[in-house]
């Protein structure tokens, strides 16, 4: 409960932050809908309209009252609820943001524990340096290499977009996962082969070695399971940035997902659009990092017990 | 191997993958441009005459093909739609989707510069009366199989004239008069021939009236036009939407549309847009932008001639710019053959500062030059525009020009910084005045120079503050001739005189290019940059 009650100042601070953001930055939102062509007098008839010209506590106000009744309000373009585009262009934002994690630790995984095994050897100095590579590769950039060399010539791949049906749509998840693993699973290899080595030198591994325990036994159920504990902490951090931060990979892929949906209502003033998604997101970063909390402390009772 | 090995041996294949990949060619990079051409053709409006220019437009090598009826196709553009009511019509998406669910009272011929009978099957601009008459075809109806008549026209105007937007353009409508169900009486407080060439675009968009009995919120999301084609899905609105039409059955021309459905798939990233072309995921592609022309095959490459002109806007309510001679100065400082360049050549030096599409333009009797030592000599005459510095506005796609200029107006002494900012604030900033300069851009929607020039002089002449009553003699001829080719010599008039104020600075006209593949037949653009769907066909 002091978990659950700590995420409601950071829900209001998450909406009065995104509430004033948009009111001090410049452009006018009637201007935007109004265009170049519009006069002054049209713009201010939608400024009215849009309640835009009253004072800044009674719009918040009106909002949080709005939302208190499950309602975010409707988009400017097309007159949506922005509840409905949430839930739509959400679950092409989950499933990239899942098939990019499992992607990375396909990656990370094998990687981080071949370079922990060999640490120190040509092999772990490899792995690093490889890491640090895809570190360094602009996502994208990478997207739009795989779009480029790898789906339009092979076919194998849509080069993007959001099909219909599961089988297709895991198909055209393929190549957005694999850009996002190349950014997120060096940050993975790296953390995890830290704590492999740690762990591969503690005692109870050489205790385990000593009852006869060895390979991949020994890796699974004594050193894998200790050694996630951080990785966890971090996997929950990275779905949190990857919420936000997937937008890159929409924009390449053609995703139709919250990130593009985000930017686009920043892009076009569209206030309702961005504090329905400021909130929606909030609260999915509390709720990942609450999940991530109890998945810790089944991994290692003691932290639960602290 | 271990199985741990053949996960790394995996993995590490993968990564090569990515980095072989890299090392790619990077495509066809010819750049010839093939496809249509069109020019400018006189026009008559006096009762029901319209006569056509010459055809010059060159179709694609596959249009020779007889069209079939039935088929699909899927096109892929930039921007998505802001809604379906006129009023909204701001940019090339809405001024051709609405079209295509609407129709037009009026539309243009097969050269897309001659105003040609639409859902009326005559119209009549009388500058004496004055008064635009027009008769509706019998029998038409509504996607929906309604009855249109004059009634939904003259509740279209009442919408047309309210419209925050759009709606001043309109206003010189004093009233309209409905005789019979066909005839359309509107009288104007002033001659006006403006609102006849309004209504071939879809800012004159005809609805139903009270809108078949639905609110206007609900009607502009599920709209019943008149035109080719019905709208069916517009999921996700915004930059990757997606919008489905299929064919109206009810439609006027018989036989017409060819194609049973037209899907739209609106794209953020343009690079995206062009990937999902040469995957054979798109048709057609409306407006390729010029850095990634080159990834289209000549054949497949339509281009516009003359298409939207890019302006250099400069605020003459500021210190140093309220200077005319400054003013001068700018514009002779810039190389607007130079900037052609930074559009990989798909544009022209802008001679003027209005749009040159339109069949009555008429170009400015000296075109604006490019003399750096006159503009320093006056420069350097001028002791309080030395060391001036000013501040560039330009939305993101303009920051290379931005920059070309800003260096060009170092050259003659000033100093400028350029700022890029998005859209709404180049807007908004521009109708607060808050700028020094700005780059923007003015297109013509419907087929007359008169659109662009009234546009800009009802928003302070683009912002710039120039006196209003600017040209007006001029302005008001113009408005009072029907014929397109009497108005040539009154818009190189309006042009002479804008150039001669110096608020707005023209730099080039852009040659939007278009792209479609073979299968697509009849897809020829009009020099507004829209297209016909109703003669569109596939060939299977």
């Amino acid at each position: 409960m002091l978990r659950v009650g700590q995420t409601v100042p950071v829900v209001i601070a998450a909406l009065l932050a995104a509430f004033l953001l948009l009111k001090v930055v410049p452009g006018d939102p009637a201007r935007a809908i109004a265009g170049p062509r519009a006069t002054e007098e049209a713009v201010a008839a939608i400024r009215e309209d849009l309640g835009l010209d009253d004072p800044l506590p009674t719009q918040f106000a009106r909002y949080i009252g709005r939302v208190a009744h499950g309602d975010l309000g409707t988009t400017t373009t097309g007159n949506v609820e922005v509840t409905t585009l949430i839930r739509e262009n959400g679950v092409v934002t989950l499933w990239l943001v899942s098939a990019g994690i499992v992607m990375s630790l396909l990656f990370a995984v094998p990687f981080a524990v071949f370079a922990a095994k060999r640490s120190d050897r040509a092999v772990d100095h490899a792995i690093r340096a490889g890491s640090l590579v895809g570190l360094a590769l602009p996502t994208f950039w990478v997207g739009m290499m795989l779009a480029t060399y790898v789906a339009l010539p092979t076919g194998w791949f849509p080069v993007g977009g959001w099909p219909d049906g599961t089988l297709e749509r895991l198909r055209a998840m393929i190549l957005p996962s694999l850009t996002i693993a190349v950014g997120i699973a060096p940050v993975l290899i790296r953390s995890l082969r830290v704590s492999l080595i740690r762990v591969f030198d503690s005692d109870y591994v050489a205790a385990g070695r000593s009852i006869g325990l060895s390979g991949w036994r020994l890796t699974r159920r004594w050193v894998l399971r200790n050694a996630m504990v951080p990785v966890v902490s971090l996997l929950a951090t990275l779905m949190g940035y990857l919420l936000f931060g997937a937008v890159l990979v929409e924009v390449t892929f053609g995703l139709p997902g919250l990130g593009q949906t985000m930017v686009s209502g920043a892009v076009n003033r569209d206030f309702n659009i961005v504090q329905g998604l400021t909130l929606v997101l909030v609260l999915a970063v509390v709720v990942i990092n609450f999940l991530a909390d109890v998945l810790l402390g089944i991994l290692d009772p003691r932290i639960s017990l602290r | 191997m271990t199985r741990s090995k053949r996960f790394g041996v995996a993995a590490a294949a993968a990564l090569m993958m990515v980095v072989a990949a890299c090392g790619g060619s990077d495509g066809d990079s010819t750049d010839s441009s093939a496809g249509i051409e069109t020019t400018a053709a006189s026009e008559t409006t006096a009762g029901s005459e319209t006569t056509a220019g010459p055809e010059t437009s060159a179709p694609s090598s596959t249009d020779a093909v007889a069209p079939v009826a039935g088929g699909e196709i899927t096109v892929g553009r930039r921007a998505g739609m802001f809604g379906w009511q006129g009023d909204l019509a701001l940019n090339a998406a809405m001024f051709q989707t609405l079209n295509m669910v609407y129709g037009n009272l009026i539309t243009l011929d097969e050269t897309g510069t001659a105003l040609a009978p639409g859902l009326a099957e005559t119209f009549e601009f009388d500058p004496a009366a004055p008064s635009i008459t027009l008769t509706l075809r019998p029998g038409l109806l509504f996607s929906d199989g309604s009855e249109l008549t004059s009634a939904d026209v003259a509740f279209s105007v009442d919408q047309w004239k309210a419209g925050p937007v759009n709606g001043g353009i309109f206003a010189d409508i004093s009233s309209v008069e409905t005789p019979d169900d066909l005839t359309i009486v509107m009288k104007l407080s002033r001659p006006n021939v403006y609102i006849l060439n309004v209504l071939a675009t879809a800012i004159a968009t005809v609805y139903p009236e009270d809108f078949g009995g639905k609110t206007a919120d609900e009607f502009g999301t599920a709209p019943i036009g008149a035109g080719p084609f019905k709208l069916v899905d517009w999921s996700n609105p915004g930059a990757d939407e997606t919008v489905v039409l299929e064919r109206n059955d009810n439609y006027w021309e018989e036989g017409k549309p060819y194609l049973d459905r037209i899907t739209y798939r609106s794209f953020s990233d343009a690079n995206q847009m062009v990937l999902a072309y040469q995957a054979g995921d798109l048709d057609a592609v409306e407006s390729v932008p010029a850095a990634l022309v080159a990834q289209i095959p000549d054949g497949e490459r339509r281009v516009l001639p003359d298409g939207p002109i890019s302006l250099l806007l400069l605020n003459t309510a500021r210190p140093g710019l309220d200077n005319a001679d400054v003013r001068k100065a700018i514009s002779l400082a810039i190389d607007r053959e130079g900037l052609t360049e930074l559009y990989g050549g798909f544009a022209t030096a802008a001679a003027g500062v209005v749009p040159v599409n339109p069949s009555d333009y008429g170009a400015p009797t000296e075109a604006a030059g490019y003399d750096p030592d006159a503009a320093r000599a006056l420069i350097d005459a001028n002791p309080d525009a030395k060391g001036l510095t000013l501040e560039l506005l330009h939305g993101p796609d303009d920051g290379e020009v931005a920059q070309a200029v800003a260096a060009m107006l170092g050259e003659i002494g000033l100093n400028v910084t350029t700022t890029s900012v998005d859209s709404g604030t180049l807007f908004d900033r521009g109708g607060q005045g808050d700028f020094d300069m700005q780059i923007n851009n003015n297109a013509a929607w419907p087929p007359t120079a008169l659109d662009p020039i009234i546009a800009t002089q009802v928003i302070g002449w683009y912002y710039t503050g120039m006196d209003a009553g600017l040209a007006g003699a001029d302005i008001e001829a113009a408005l009072a001739e029907g014929d397109p080719s009497a108005r040539i010599p009154y818009i190189t008039s309006i042009q002479d005189q804008l150039l001669e104020a110096g608020g707005m600075v023209g730099l080039v006209t852009f040659q939007p290019v278009f792209a479609a593949t073979d299968r697509v037949q009849g897809w020829t653009l009009w020099p507004t940059g829209n297209w016909n769907s109703a003669v569109v066909s596939v060939t299977e």
